[in-house]
């Protein structure tokens, strides 16, 4: 089986891997929540859209030296499955949270773990297609969310605007900017066969999912005070999840879009992953990159010390992955007198 | 025995009357199968063998049209007596004609045409005279609609195809036959519209028809089987429809329909999920009206889906997240209920699943009956005796309604089954399990092709469309074909 994505579905799926990627990031593993976040995060996107322009002129079939990109897609499949990694612990911490019972990690991790090898075999196109599915579905959630907590948003509480400084800012800009790193690796590997033969926009796609981000921080920041979010993990969860004041059977729909933008974050990175290790090793079939992805994203959560190694890795995320990127569009440009070597 | 049948089979014709009708005799048993008919004539001072099956064909066509027009008949002076004269000069029957090969006439025989030996011909004239006794047009029992044409198709596949030709009365309409099953076989059509349906989707379906290698073929239910893009999918990819006012018009739409001889419905490929929600109701009634009847059936579809596995989520594992009355009331009928909201939700599934069923194959006299079981027995006094609470009947029926609002029934029994999935995985883990079933069913069947096109096109992924798929609008807008129509047909419908 040979694992693909069709770029009218890698983009979708891209979509809605970097908005959900970002408001995990910055409304809940990010730490304290402070009033500029929904400034980096529409910052954040100013330094992506070079480097997704870079990678799309690297992309699969188009690099002019095999070794140059063979270490790109190793080094954003590293990233990638760390990454998914990252997803698999918030939904086990998320769904220990709210399934209540005493369940145990393993089991709560299972399901999640074969739904995702599932849907990576169904392919790129499905995972893509239900992620434009679920970008159709999710404003009218979001508007029925809206709806329900209207009166228990506080738009004083947005103020100070720029929360603790445009420093924390910038931090957290380019957290956003590692968070579209591995979100957007299904870019790399996807074909250029539209049926509609329309190139879609790059500047529109970036500038649309960081708009979404930052419109759901804004409400996200609406719920809470920023003085009163510095807390634990699942207090914060619970913040987003409750709005702390609202009453409670009207968290349903949230809950509803938290764990469905989750799913369709960590099957987009399990597939981007596996189809990188393919790339890789192409002896490989796709169902068993798929079932080594998914085992180490599962493995990972569960070993001392991997989120706290993540969390100091993530600020560097991104400058790990866009210098290489940029070099080798770099190189390809210069060695091939300034055309793409592929197309030209 | 069985190679010389074989061998048989395949040779052609030969000069001598005695040698074919020996064949004959031999390949349909004749002398234990009473209604081969084997029939000698003289015509011209040529011999001829009337072969034919008793109730296949026509008596009143054979002896008035074919017998009598060839006995006595004088000898035509310079003119010998072969397949050309009997079909120009003598047989009154208008569709004939001649063929040398023993299977071609022996299959045909069989289906109820007649086939005329000559003595010194190496050809056989092959007449039109199917008489078998078949159905006439009726209403249609499945599929039924308030306003708009009422017969359905039948289990003749002649009288499906002149149906479609009287709601398709263009050139264009393209009927063409195949044979599929290679021992007993059945006579399946492919119909479509020239220019209008595309050619690859036509050649993709006649392509997999004809791939067909089993050896019987027992309806378009096992065709469908045998055609379908990906048989291990819950979701049918193929279109039933027992209406050939619905089948022309996905006929117009681009589509091909496949007809088959004793099915009394058709398949229509390729589709999408949006026409498994489409009832013939929709074009007859005012576009308003039609959009509203598919929001009902959307939210119906959504309702049979979903429902039991939200409630079994809330009720077992997020009690806060329902209004303290709701949750007030549900307690309270639950109060004397001995089992787990699943093993209650599990009862009344199996049994009104089992009163369908029963329902469905019950005979009619005693229908009424059934009735007052399933409401009585099964709901009154199973809420007395306090085996379910009254509120789950009331999930249970409306899942059931909205099971019942959608129009194709495969798919609603695909609905069924992933419901059964949603219950499990909300059981296991409440509303973690709930969206996790609704990603992988959703993931599920965006994966889905229906001769290529994925099933939930046009919305994922956006494809040109006629606005009459998901939601209808005016009529007047609906100028823009589907996109699996044929380019040039696109195009032409673009430009207005």
């Amino acid at each position: 089986m040979k694992l693909s994505i069709s770029r009218d579905a890698a983009l979708p799926a891209a979509f809605v891997a970097a908005v959900t990627r970002i408001f995990i990031d910055l409304a809940l593993d990010g730490g304290p929540v402070h009033n500029g976040v929904w400034i980096a995060a529409l910052l954040g996107a100013l330094p992506v859209l070079p480097y997704l322009v870079c990678l799309d002129m690297v992309g699969v079939g188009k690099c002019r030296y095999a070794t140059v990109g063979r270490l790109l897609a190793g080094l954003l499949l590293a990233a990638t499955a760390l990454d998914g990694a990252r997803i698999v612990s918030v939904v086990l911490r998320a769904s220990g949270f709210l399934v209540l019972d005493p369940v145990s990690p393993f089991m709560l991790v299972l399901p999640v773990v074969l739904a995702a090898l599932w849907c990576t075999c169904r392919n790129g196109d499905a995972i893509g297609y239900a992620a434009m599915l679920w970008r159709r579905a999710f404003p009218a959630l979001m508007l029925v969310v809206m709806i329900l907590q209207w009166r228990h948003y506080r738009p004083q509480w947005l103020r100070p605007w720029l929360g603790n400084g445009w420093g924390e800012i910038a931090g957290e800009a380019i957290r956003t900017a590692g968070c579209y790193v591995p979100a957007t690796s299904v870019l790399l590997i996807c074909r250029h066969d539209d049926e509609t033969g329309k190139r879609p926009f790059t500047v529109a796609w970036i500038a649309l999912a960081s708009a979404v981000a930052s419109l759901l921080l804004v409400f996200r920041l609406m719920m809470t005070p920023s003085g009163t979010n510095d807390m634990a993990w699942i207090t914060r969860l619970d913040a987003l999840l409750t709005n702390g004041r609202a009453p409670l059977y009207l968290q349903l729909p949230m809950i509803v879009a938290f764990f469905v933008g989750l799913m369709h974050l960590l099957a987009c990175e399990c597939f981007a992953a596996a189809a990188l290790l393919q790339r890789l090793i192409p002896r490989l079939n796709g169902r068993v990159c798929a079932g080594i992805v998914i085992l180490i994203c599962a493995v990972l959560p569960f070993v001392r010390s991997f989120r706290s190694m993540l969390d100091r890795a993530m600020p560097w995320l991104f400058i790990a992955a866009a210098l290489p990127v940029a070099l080798a569009a770099l190189s390809q440009f210069h060695f091939n007198g300034g055309k793409r070597s592929c197309e030209s | 025995m069985e190679i010389d049948r074989v061998e048989m089979l395949r040779a052609a014709l030969t000069p001598s009357l005695d040698e074919n009708v020996s064949r004959f005799k031999t390949l349909l048993s004749s002398d234990t199968n009473v209604d081969a008919q084997f029939r000698f004539i003289n015509c011209a001072e040529t011999r001829l063998c009337v072969i034919y099956i008793e109730g296949m064909a026509d008596d009143r066509k054979i002896s008035d049209f074919i017998l009598r027009a060839c006995v006595n008949l004088p000898p035509a002076p310079g003119r010998r007596v072969d397949a050309a004269y009997l079909m120009e000069d003598v047989l009154e029957i208008a569709q004939c004609e001649a063929e040398h090969r023993v299977s071609e006439l022996l299959n045909s025989v069989v289906t109820g045409m007649t086939a005329v030996l000559i003595d010194g011909c190496d050809e056989a004239v092959l007449l039109e005279t199917r008489g078998y006794p078949a159905r006439p047009v009726n209403r249609t029992t499945n599929e039924s609609v308030v306003i708009g044409a009422q017969e359905g198709f039948v289990e003749s596949l002649r009288t499906n195809m002149t149906l479609m030709r009287r709601y398709v009365p263009a050139a264009g309409l393209i009927t063409e036959c195949i044979t599929v099953g290679t021992v007993v076989p059945t006579h399946v059509t492919l119909v479509y519209l020239r220019g209008v349906a595309d050619e690859g989707v036509v050649e993709a379906v006649r392509k997999r028809l004809k791939g067909i290698d089993a050896k019987t073929v027992q309806g378009l239910g096992a065709i469908q089987q045998h055609i379908e893009d990906q048989p291990w999918a819950l979701l049918p990819q193929m279109l039933q429809t027992e209406r050939p006012d619905r089948a022309a018009s996905c006929v117009m739409d681009g589509q091909v329909v496949v007809l088959a001889d004793n099915s009394p419905y058709a398949l229509i490929g390729p589709i999408t999920l949006f026409h498994q929600l489409h009832a013939s109701d929709d074009s007859f009634s005012r576009w308003q009206y039609g959009t509203f009847l598919r929001l009902i059936r959307i939210i119906g579809m959504l309702v049979s889906v979903f429902l039991p596995g939200l409630y079994i989520a809330l009720t077992d594992y997020h009690m806060h997240l329902l209004p303290l009355s709701l949750l007030g009331s549900i307690a309270e009928a639950r109060a004397n209920v001995p089992f787990p909201i699943l093993v209650e939700i599990m009862i009344m599934e199996f049994s009104f699943y089992l009163i369908n069923e029963a329902g469905t194959r019950i005979p009619q006299q005693i229908g009424s009956a059934l009735g007052i079981v399933g409401a009585l027995i099964l709901g009154q006094a199973a809420v007395s005796a306090s085996i379910i609470s009254p509120i789950l009947i009331i999930i249970v029926a409306l899942t059931g309604l909205g099971n019942y609002a959608i129009p194709d029934y495969g798919f609603g029994i695909g609905l069924v089954i992933c419901r059964l999935f949603v219950i499990a995985c909300s059981a296991a883990f409440g509303l973690y399990g709930f969206c996790m079933a609704a990603f992988v069913l959703s993931v599920s069947v965006c994966g889905m092709k229906s001769f290529g096109f994925a099933y939930v096109a046009p919305i994922a992924p956006r494809r040109p469309h006629n606005p009459d798929l998901l939601l209808r609008l005016p009529i007047w807008l609906q100028r823009r074909p589907m996109y699996f129509a044929a380019r040039a047909h696109r195009a032409r419908g673009q430009g207005g």
